[in-house]
């Protein structure tokens, strides 16, 4: 486990999901699957009250958030949406999706409509992969500005690349 | 937050930064050859199973659909034009650990080879292969491990939409 572990930072993101009842997660098991079609998923621990939500759900919703919302990225993944209302614990505002029903945050750079197209097992986790349906990003989105996590460590990308490939 | 809609394949490439890893994959004739991969997570942590994402025009695609193993090797910053150079050329056409001076360790546990210029290896034995649209998804439980003393998180290299980075700021540390 300890190599495992000393993978280098990944994308942290808050993941709305629900329609009544409203939840945000934590989630940093999170990636790209596809580009055309444009396909990401999210996994969450199998016996997790997310784990519910997202099985009960078919729309969800990822917002990646930048580094001053680390606190409230803390209190998603310890908190559990069973006994808590996180939007009112955190302060963070729920937008009604433009395209999907689930919760998008607002204070958040990036705000991702997923619709769910598939779900599977793979050990203590359970994946859910959904197409892009719509997305809305913030004026001048800088990439250094969003958080990175791994093995209990917060992270930003520095400012400037090493090495660009192509110019954006 | 003042937002505008984008186009969701631009989307896809807005995200901050993912790792880059270096994975490894054999023929089973003595043939090794190295992919760059941008698209690799943790998929579970028990029993801990790693998944790289590789399209299908690629050369190791066919080889990591014959083959029953793969190896991960986490690169530092160091080794950013290995790195490069091992994502924009074919294995059909070059060499990669002799083009790139790298060492092949033979795996413990697995037929493909190790990068030994890399601090951590991973061998991991294929469990499941997930088709998630225009990337193959190979997922493989972690068997073996080695990690050198001198792996250090903060010369990390990562990569995204055309971008090389290492990391910033730490904001908090465990």
């Amino acid at each position: 486990m300890g190599a495992v572990m000393s993978l280098p930072p990944a994308p942290v993101v808050l993941v709305g999901v629900g329609d009544k009842e409203k939840n945000i997660i934590t989630v940093g098991m999170f990636n790209v699957f596809s580009v055309r079609p444009p396909i990401v998923g999210i996994a969450v621990t199998t016996s997790r009250h997310s784990y519910k939500l997202l099985e009960e759900n078919e729309e969800f919703t990822i917002n990646i958030p930048g580094k001053e919302l680390m606190e409230q990225v803390i209190a998603c993944g310890e908190k559990s949406g069973a006994d808590t209302d996180k939007f009112k614990l955190t302060g963070l505002t729920a937008v009604k999706g433009k395209r999907t029903k689930a919760p998008r945050i607002a204070e958040c750079l990036i705000n991702i409509e997923v619709k769910k197209t598939r779900s599977f097992e793979v050990g203590d986790h359970t994946w859910y992969l959904g197409e892009i349906k719509h997305t809305d990003i913030v004026e001048k989105y800088d990439r250094s500005q969003a958080l990175l996590y791994w093995d209990g460590e917060f992270w930003t990308p520095a400012a400037k690349p090493l090495k660009v490939l192509r110019p954006e | 937050m003042e937002k505008s809609e984008v186009n969701p394949i631009w989307a896809c490439r807005a995200f901050p930064a993912f790792p880059v890893v270096l994975a490894t994959v054999s023929d089973g004739n003595g043939n090794q050859n190295i992919i760059t991969v941008a698209l690799v997570h943790m998929f579970s942590f028990n029993p801990p199973v790693l998944g790289i994402g590789i399209s299908p025009a690629r050369h190791s695609y066919e080889m990591l659909e014959a083959s029953d193993d793969f190896s991960i090797n986490i690169p530092g910053k160091e080794l950013v034009e290995e790195v490069l150079y091992c994502g924009q050329r074919s294995g059909r056409d070059v060499n990669k650990f002799e083009d790139c001076g790298f060492e092949p360790r033979p795996g413990k546990k697995i037929k493909a080879a190790l990068i030994d210029e890399c601090a951590v290896n991973l061998e991991c034995v294929k469990r499941q292969r997930i088709d998630a649209g225009d990337h193959i998804w190979y997922l493989g439980e972690v068997v073996r491990a080695e990690m050198a003393k001198e792996a250090d998180r903060e010369k990390s290299l990562m990569y995204w939409s055309g971008e090389f980075r290492v990391l910033g700021d730490v904001i908090r540390r465990r």
